[in-house]
């Protein structure tokens, strides 16, 4: 008569608490998340924080220095500096995320179906990986702007035309390790069919690194966004943006440095907050 | 007892870190091994026998700490050893043979110089005394072609001639005590039969005292004078091999031997032992009781000591007296 | 007589141009094996041997050639899912063999689902029987693998591959990862399932004692060819095969007569490097000029009687001991 295993170990019991739970535990992505949420809230509330308009002008009060009404200053043509800070953010932080989207899941894509197919698919697609991979990055995203003309629609396409390659090659890796596992190789045996495998199987189980990717990709992507922006290839003035604000800031820089060094703070204190919230996960995802 | 035991460890208790705070995982270990003996230590996964190996040489993982007890080598107490004494030993005076050759070895470092770099580190020679000695030592552990393998490295090599290497530098240092951990799991059983065979050999020759970690009954059975058996991180049996084999007197042991499949017994189906292993040591009581078909009441109100007449012992409130219908006892062979 | 579920014939896997001498590396050459419905057939042999591509070719996961026949069917090339489903495996790593995300539930409903094998509303209810058949507790379905044992998993295995409801179940070093006493567990659960659902088991291992405790039959490879094959009782009472004589001299054992140490030089062979003529000759201390010039066949050692399976080995000296005469026996 077999032997029923009728005991769960008790691991069983510590499990059945929510994932969330035990993601409250981690200090570091707990730290991040709440520095971001605070930047997140802080350019929601742009309205409530800072009641100037970003694009008003007043030529009688340039470069001023910071006040009780303009808490940090006014720039070189009167504009309320907290103000564009809070109004740049929105549009920097919306593209930064949003831009990242396509590419991951372009990139992811690509990565699944050349590691999994492996043959002439895996060829083709890695040949061009490395075409894309042989530019520095900032040459690329900038001839692409460039050709296309500036504006926030070519920076996507920069953007997802150049960006998705890192996706590939972190997807791709972990689908050549994953596909060997015993669960992947059932399933195979099972007669289960390609699509099903790469969607319910593999997919779960290697995008956890990519998503970790993605984390500190929002942050390169915000500065490739601020230096477009620094170089007037990005979002067109008047429109408030922190890499605009540094490029009308920085001739200044010796004699009113509030408006050259905030906005490069701005992305640091965004940087640092998605950088722990990636370190986080990755000790999460760690733990299997 | 006439000698003192060259390794003689009391009471040890080890605690590894968990997810809240520290658990132990070895309890009031104690065991003896004379000079130029060898002694087994069995169980399954959990048991605490690679713990208790780790902890003689201070060598836990992050977190493990030995919270109680003695490790005695020759009259020192290890455990309170500061770290540089303890890597005079180590290599020294104890050399250690680990379950993976591939992963005890430098992948990017020939054989022959990581051989001759355990010499060096514990003869005070140059370079070029110790590499003679390294090669020495190759042909020691039989390894062919003694020249061209010392170039060679590690994934060059097949796992028993990997399993070789690391017995060579486990013996540069002419230690008096051998520690294994399962030195043949990771290999095919014709060259497990190669390196057991090549491992009593080197202890007759050089009477170097053998610690045997491992989870196979029959390999144990053969390779070591003594056994000690344990479970949930405490010695519940031990004694002589031959004695603890054939007539054991715990019921897990029974349970051990009956599980295991024996070439010898053709259609004879293993029989489990009822219920779950236990997981992590069990404060108070028998840690087996659960599973004991002779569990009573002070089974698990008290927990047993080791006890009994003469070197096999027990730690059992009721022991099994006569012999259990295992295995008969086999005439010493040529080891 | 009993029905014939697996008929194999000149299986063989060569992968192109691998080995360090650019030359392909026949991982498995001309292996022909049967099971019976209700069978335990044993496949030992060590590193190199072929044991397992074996294993993964005989359920897809290898291209091979040669004649794979499930109960009457032969498989093509691409199976069919039906036919896929009638072959499965169960593998060494049971850490591995489970989808870390999926709940058991979902494991195992998936199966059923994907196969038709119940109507919608039937399928919850038949992964409970399956949890069940398999010993594990109606709790465990909710569980991910992330809080099961190693045997626990190794049982959730099982009943994925029994919910395909296949003929042959391939079990590849099944319990090599578990401890002894849960390895005596895992086998009497196969033993059960085998006989309750009618099944024929291929257990591949190289733990001779499992062999001999479980298999009604035993092939033992060497080099990706069987070199002997027979009933259990009788390969191990009567080895023919020089290789298997050594490979059975090598098991330690409890209780035994002392054994010859060492009973086998050298190392097992890379499968990139096949010498000419038998493939054991090098390092058979029997070998003779002619087992270096050509290659056994397997070769029966008389006709079997009363049914039984006959006992065959291939050597050229099995049945009539060298000596005689040197060059062709």
């Amino acid at each position: 008569m077999s032997v029923p295993d009728t005991t769960l170990t008790p691991l069983v019991a510590q499990e059945r608490r929510l994932p969330g739970v035990r993601w409250m535990r981690n200090k570091t992505l707990m730290a991040g998340s709440a520095l971001l949420l605070l930047i997140v809230l802080a350019v929601l509330l742009a309205p409530v924080l800072a009641p100037h308009d970003p694009n008003q002008q007043n030529l009688f009060d340039v470069l001023a220095p910071p006040t009780a009404a303009h808490p940090l200053g006014t720039d070189d043509l009167g504009r309320d500096v907290w103000a564009r800070l809070l109004y740049g953010g929105r549009i920097d932080l919306a593209i930064g995320v949003s831009a990242v989207i396509a590419p991951f899941i372009l990139g992811s894509a690509l990565g699944l179906l050349a590691g999994y197919l492996g043959g002439w698919v895996d060829a083709v697609i890695m040949r061009v990986l490395e075409v894309v991979v042989a530019f520095p990055f900032y040459v690329l995203i900038i001839a692409v702007v460039f050709a296309l003309g500036a504006g926030v629609g070519s920076i996507f396409i920069a953007i997802t035309a150049v960006g998705w390659v890192s996706y590939c090659r972190i997807v791709r890796g972990e689908v050549l390790v994953a596909k060997r596992l015993g669960y992947v190789e059932a399933a195979r045996a099972a007669g289960l069919s390609t699509p099903r495998i790469l969607v319910r199987h593999l997919t779960p189980n290697v995008l956890t690194q990519a998503l970790i990717y993605a984390m500190s990709d929002i942050v390169l992507t915000i500065l490739a966004v601020v230096t477009l922006g620094f170089l007037g290839l990005g979002v067109q003035p008047p429109t408030a943006e922190w890499g605009a604000m540094l490029q009308s800031g920085y001739q200044y820089l010796a004699t009113d440095p509030i408006l050259g060094t905030v906005p490069g703070v701005a992305v640091v204190i965004t940087g640092l907050s998605l950088s722990l919230i990636g370190d986080g996960l990755a000790a999460e995802f760690g733990k299997t | 007892m006439s000698t003192p035991a060259l390794l003689h460890i009391e009471g040890l208790s080890v605690a590894m870190p968990g997810p809240r705070g520290r658990v132990p995982v070895v309890d009031g270990v104690s065991l003896d091994l004379p000079e130029g003996r060898s002694l087994g230590v069995v169980g399954e996964s959990g048991s605490g026998k690679t713990t208790t190996l780790r902890a003689i040489l201070g060598l836990l993982p992050p977190g493990g700490r030995a919270t109680a007890g003695r490790v005695e080598f020759d009259g020192e107490d290890l455990l309170r050893a500061g770290e540089r004494r303890l890597r005079q030993v180590r290599g020294g005076q104890i050399g250690v043979i680990w379950q993976d050759p591939q992963a005890a070895l430098d992948p990017v470092m020939r054989v022959g110089d990581q051989i001759a770099e355990a010499v060096h580190a514990h003869a005070l020679s140059n370079w070029s005394v110790s590499r003679r000695r390294a090669k020495e030592l190759m042909r020691l552990v039989e390894l062919p072609d003694v020249d061209r393998t010392f170039r060679t490295f590690p994934h060059q090599l097949s796992g028993g001639q990997r399993q070789r290497v690391v017995i060579a530098s486990a013996i540069a240092g002419n230690p008096r005590l051998l520690l294994a951990d399962e030195p043949t799991t990771a290999l095919d059983v014709t060259v497990q039969d190669q390196v057991l065979s090549l491992i009593g050999r080197l202890r007759a020759d050089l009477h170097v005292a053998l610690l045997l970690v491992s989870h196979d009954l029959a390999v144990v059975g053969e390779a070591c004078d003594d056994v000690a058996v344990m479970y949930a991180g405490r010695v519940i049996e031990r004694g002589p091999a031959a004695s603890v084999f054939s007539a054991p007197r715990h019921y897990y042991t029974v349970g051990l031997l009956a599980a295991a499949p024996q070439v010898d017994r053709p259609g004879v189906r293993p029989s489990s032992i009822p219920g779950t292993p236990a997981v992590g040591v069990v404060r108070r009581g028998c840690a087996f009781a659960p599973r004991c078909p002779a569990a009573s009441e002070d089974c698990v109100a008290a927990t047993p000591q080791l006890g009994g007449e003469g070197a096999h012992q027990v730690a059992c409130h009721h022991p099994l007296r006569i012999a259990a219908p295992a295995v008969r006892t086999r005439a010493r062979g040529n080891d | 007589m009993t029905e014939l579920l697996l008929d194999v014939r000149g299986l063989a896997v060569v992968y192109p141009v691998r080995g360090r001498d650019r030359r392909p590396v026949r991982a498995v050459s001309d292996v022909s094996l049967s099971l019976q419905r209700g069978e335990t057939v044993g496949l030992v042999g060590e590193s190199g041997c072929g044991k397992t591509t074996l294993a993964r070719a005989l359920v897809g996961l290898e291209r091979s050639t040669g004649v794979i026949r499930l109960g009457g069917t032969t498989l093509a090339a691409r199976r069919t899912r039906d036919q896929a489903r009638r072959i499965q495996i169960i593998f060494q790593d049971p850490y591995a063999s489970l989808n870390p995300r999926l709940s058991v539930r979902s494991t195992l409903e998936e199966m059923i689902r994907v196969h038709r094998l119940r109507p919608g509303r039937e399928i919850p209810r038949r992964a409970r029987e399956l949890v069940d058949l398999v010993g594990l507790p109606p709790a465990s379905l909710e569980a991910r693998p992330g809080s099961l044992s190693g045997g626990q998993r190794q049982r959730v295995a099982i009943a994925r591959a029994l919910a395909l409801q296949p003929d042959v179940l391939v079990a590849d070093e099944p319990t090599t990862s578990l401890d002894v006493s849960v390895q005596a567990v895992i086998l009497e659960l196969f033993a059960r399932v085998r006989d309750q659902l009618g099944l024929a088991l291929l257990l591949i291992t190289h733990n001779l004692g499992v062999v001999s405790a479980v298999c009604d039959r035993v092939a033992v490879m060497y080099l990706g060819r069987i070199v002997e094959a027979a009933p259990t009782s009788t390969l191990l009472a009567d080895p023919r095969h020089p290789y298997t004589r050594r490979l059975l001299a090598a098991v330690p054992r409890l209780g035994a007569a002392a054994r010859e140490r060492a009973a086998l030089q050298g190392d097992p062979p890379d499968p990139s490097r096949v010498p000419d003529g038998c493939p054991f000759h090098p390092r058979c201390p029997e070998a003779t000029a002619y087992c270096a010039a050509a290659s056994p066949e397997l070769s029966a050692g008389q006709l079997a009687s009363n049914g039984a399976a006959p006992h065959l080995a291939a050597c050229h000296y099995a049945w009539a001991p060298p000596g005689a005469e040197e060059g062709a026996p």
